[in-house]
């Protein structure tokens, strides 16, 4: 069970770590995807550009490294769920953009797929959540 | 939970502090004021109102282009809108190049706010060499010229 634990977080980890990486080096492109999604003040785009890669990569090394880690697979959970809230959004207003999920790629037409994909992002994050929690309660982590 | 609740403060806070200094000691570093007009402006193009938009179509040497698909541009675009498509740039960037090289302002746009495209074309023209302000994004596109009533021609493209 600790280690189902582990892998879990460990996915989670190598998932937020790859998509905060391209952002990180294009900041720009990152921002110009925000705002295709038209969810956000105009004002909001290029400082939520610049600071949600590395609340990814701080995120992903927490979940990596077991430090705050409980912290960080909620912290994962709540932007997973976001993230599919915004695709969610784009889809259902028939919104033809990129996901930029792991980085600005300018090819459009895969939000569905990318919605489906976060889904499955999701379900291992739930699980390192609920493994996590049920190792808490067993005692096997120092509460 | 109360636990779990200050290592996700602590970690967005962490996550947030590295960012803005990572980004205020990088030279590329993103403006943190003035939105999408301060981004295209640190890439060399500029963002134009609806109202520049008409202003500079009726000055000499403006050229407006429609960065949609070209089954897009054919059910309807801005009058005398010449056709790039981002995704297909070379072979339509050809066919118009001698009309841009001579134009003193060329004028990009697509679906409005949630489309790329437009911003697509802007960098590749950039990178063609029509810098310094030459390069100007319609960021409202086809559906701000549509909501002011202004008229639409349909068509392919003929250079």
């Amino acid at each position: 069970m600790i280690w189902a634990e582990r892998f879990a977080r460990w996915a989670v980890a190598g998932i937020f770590l790859a998509a905060a990486v391209p952002k990180i080096l294009n900041p720009s492109g990152f921002a110009a995807d925000i705002s295709h999604y038209a969810m956000l003040p105009d004002g909001l785009v290029n400082p939520l550009a610049v600071i949600l890669p590395w609340i990814e990569a701080v995120m992903g090394l927490a979940l990596l490294s077991g430090f705050s880690a409980e912290g960080g697979i909620v912290l994962a959970n709540l932007l997973l769920v976001t993230f599919l809230a915004a695709m969610g959004q784009a889809w259902f207003r028939g919104l033809d953009i990129n996901c930029g999920c792991f980085g600005h790629s300018g090819a459009r037409g895969e939000i569905l797929l990318s919605i489906l994909r976060d889904f499955g992002f999701l379900a291992v994050a739930l699980a390192a959540l609920g493994l996590r929690y049920r190792r808490n309660k067993t005692g096997k982590v120092p509460a | 939970m109360r636990r779990s609740l200050l290592q996700m403060a602590a970690l967005v806070a962490i996550g947030s502090l590295v960012g803005l200094t990572y980004n205020a000691l990088s030279p590329g570093g993103l403006p943190l004021r003035g939105g999408t007009a301060a981004r295209l402006a640190q890439e060399g193009a500029r963002m134009m109102s609806l109202q520049e938009v008409r202003y500079y179509l009726q000055q000499p040497g403006t050229v407006i282009v429609d960065a949609r698909s070209s089954e897009e541009f054919e059910l309807g675009h801005i009058p005398h809108a010449l056709n790039v498509p981002a995704d297909n740039f070379a072979p339509y960037y050809a066919k118009v190049a001698p009309e841009l090289q001579k134009a003193k302002l060329i004028i990009v746009y697509c679906s409005g706010g949630s489309c790329g495209t437009s911003e697509e074309l802007a960098k590749e023209l950039i990178a063609k060499g029509y810098s310094d302000n030459r390069v100007a994004v319609f960021h409202d596109g086809l559906p701000g010229w549509m909501r002011a009533n202004l008229p639409i021609e349909r068509g392919t493209y003929k250079p």
